[in-house]
């Protein structure tokens, strides 16, 4: 049975209905066709073809013309608006998708761990291999942020990027001895790429313009904290003074610990542990006597007292961090 | 293995090309420790020629990829941590936005032998009085 042709084009010099309006044709309804209606193939389909315009219909032909040029028209604005709106989630989408230099040498890091853990594997009984070297060099699409950090994104080839803003990284990563763990955040003691609103008092609002900073985890915040110049801008971006950032800062200091909390970090800020070398320098009995007194002060529900274990373990992880000895 | 649109995860990536390194040295390993072993059958005053070790001192590894960097769980932690996933080109990919757009990532890997296998030496004395002993240094 044949059909009415979805498709594109003309006949014999002239116009057709169906084929330029597809699904939209409810639009053109008042057009009439002139001339003789034919059985045609098109795409290679069947269909009727319904001339609109005909030399010897000079009068109708102009008027289908002109509805079909407005109908047209309308299209054309319909489909740019359905464009800005998906240009528009793809931005947020893109967005997103930014990340900090923390994250990206993280995933290097997990690469060379992964390959060097896979040749460690390899069981040939008489030689072993190692990394000698790694090198990346990669085209990200690069912006430096007021902080001093760079938000960075890999380029899928279909991206529409401004190429003036692509920049070359190149990274070389070469093996040398490291005697201990101090200044390392080893998994699995330590979680420094919790969400920064895990800290206490980071709302919505907070979390937001630290993301809008390129500010995504406790290490971010650290990073950013750390740097005089940034500790400034950092306070100016997220319209907070001083004091309040500082407790932010102590606060994500003390939860890259695994298993303390925003809640955790609180009762040691409020009983004076405000960072991991004060953490360290702690006796777990002492300590644990400190904590559970603030917590039964506070009483809240959501606080938890503490086991002198699990205050051990966070001691032990402190201490291993500032290279002190157990 | 964690896939991301058929990505891989670089390291894993990586590692299954240098394997075919290291078994290829596993198979030069195996012969020259045969040969040793017949040098050492041969009886005195007959002709045989000494074994020769070869090793691959240095290989380097270079890709081109198209990559991104996906979270994954830690299985440990349970935290999301970042990772660079990888996947070679695709050829439309590179037939529609040319070679420079789609290969984003370049990478050049360099192993090296860290070391080989050597008799164990049981006491001082006998390391520093018995020269007869294989320390490895075999070219």
């Amino acid at each position: 049975m044949a059909e009415t042709i979805g498709g594109g084009g003309t006949e014999g010099g002239q116009i057709s209905m169906a084929p330029v309006f597809g699904r939209r044709r409810s639009d053109l309804s008042d057009v009439k066709g002139v001339g003789d209606t034919r059985l045609i193939k098109f795409s290679g389909k069947q269909g009727f073809f319904i001339p609109l315009t005909d030399k010897d219909f000079p009068e109708e032909s102009e008027d289908n013309l002109e509805k079909l040029l407005l109908a047209m028209q309308e299209q054309v604005k319909q489909l740019q608006l359905e464009n800005l709106k998906l240009k528009q989630r793809l931005e947020e989408e893109i967005k997103k998708k930014h990340r900090t230099p923390d994250d990206f040498a993280t995933a290097v890091s997990h690469s060379i761990d992964s390959l060097q853990t896979r040749l460690n594997d390899m069981k040939n009984p008489v030689s072993r291999f190692a990394i000698k070297e790694f090198n990346v060099d990669m085209t990200v699409f690069a912006e430096v942020t007021p902080l001093g950090t760079i938000d960075y994104r890999f380029i899928a080839p279909e991206d529409d990027v401004d190429p003036q803003r692509l920049t070359r990284i190149n990274m070389s990563v070469v093996p040398l001895p490291k005697e201990t763990d101090a200044g390392s955040y080893t998994s699995p003691a330590f979680t420094p790429m919790l969400d920064i609103e895990e800290i206490q008092g980071v709302g919505e609002v907070y979390q937001k313009r630290m993301n809008d900073g390129g500010i995504y985890t406790l290490n971010d915040l650290l990073t950013a904290g750390t740097r005089v110049r940034s500790k400034v801008e950092l306070s100016k971006m997220l319209d907070v003074d001083h004091s309040r950032l500082g407790e932010w800062l102590s606060h994500a200091e003390l939860m890259t610990i695994k298993d303390i909390d925003g809640r955790s970090a609180e009762v040691l800020a409020d009983i004076g542990i405000v960072s991991l070398a004060q953490l360290a320098a702690q006796e777990p009995d002492v300590l644990t006597e400190k904590y559970n007194q603030r917590v039964e002060e506070m009483g809240h529900a959501t606080v938890k007292m503490q086991s002198t274990e699990m205050l051990e373990t966070w001691i032990t992880s402190a201490r291993t961090y500032v290279g002190a000895k157990r | 293995m964690k896939k991301i649109n058929q990505s891989v995860e670089l390291g894993q990536l990586l590692s299954t090309t240098i394997a075919s390194v290291v078994q290829a040295q596993e198979q030069l390993d195996d012969y020259t420790l045969r040969r040793r072993q017949a040098y050492e059958a041969a009886e005195k005053g007959a002709l045989a020629l000494p074994p020769v070790w070869y090793m691959f001192n240095n290989v380097a590894l270079e890709m081109e990829l198209t990559s991104q960097v996906g979270q994954v769980k830690n299985s440990q932690t349970g935290e999301d941590e970042p990772h660079i996933f990888s996947k070679t080109l695709n050829p439309s990919s590179v037939g529609l936005y040319g070679y420079q757009a789609s290969a984003g990532l370049r990478v050049r890997v360099d192993i090296a032998p860290q070391g080989f296998m050597t008799v164990k030496q049981t006491t001082i004395d006998t390391a520093i009085t018995d020269t007869s002993v294989d320390n490895g240094d075999v070219q």
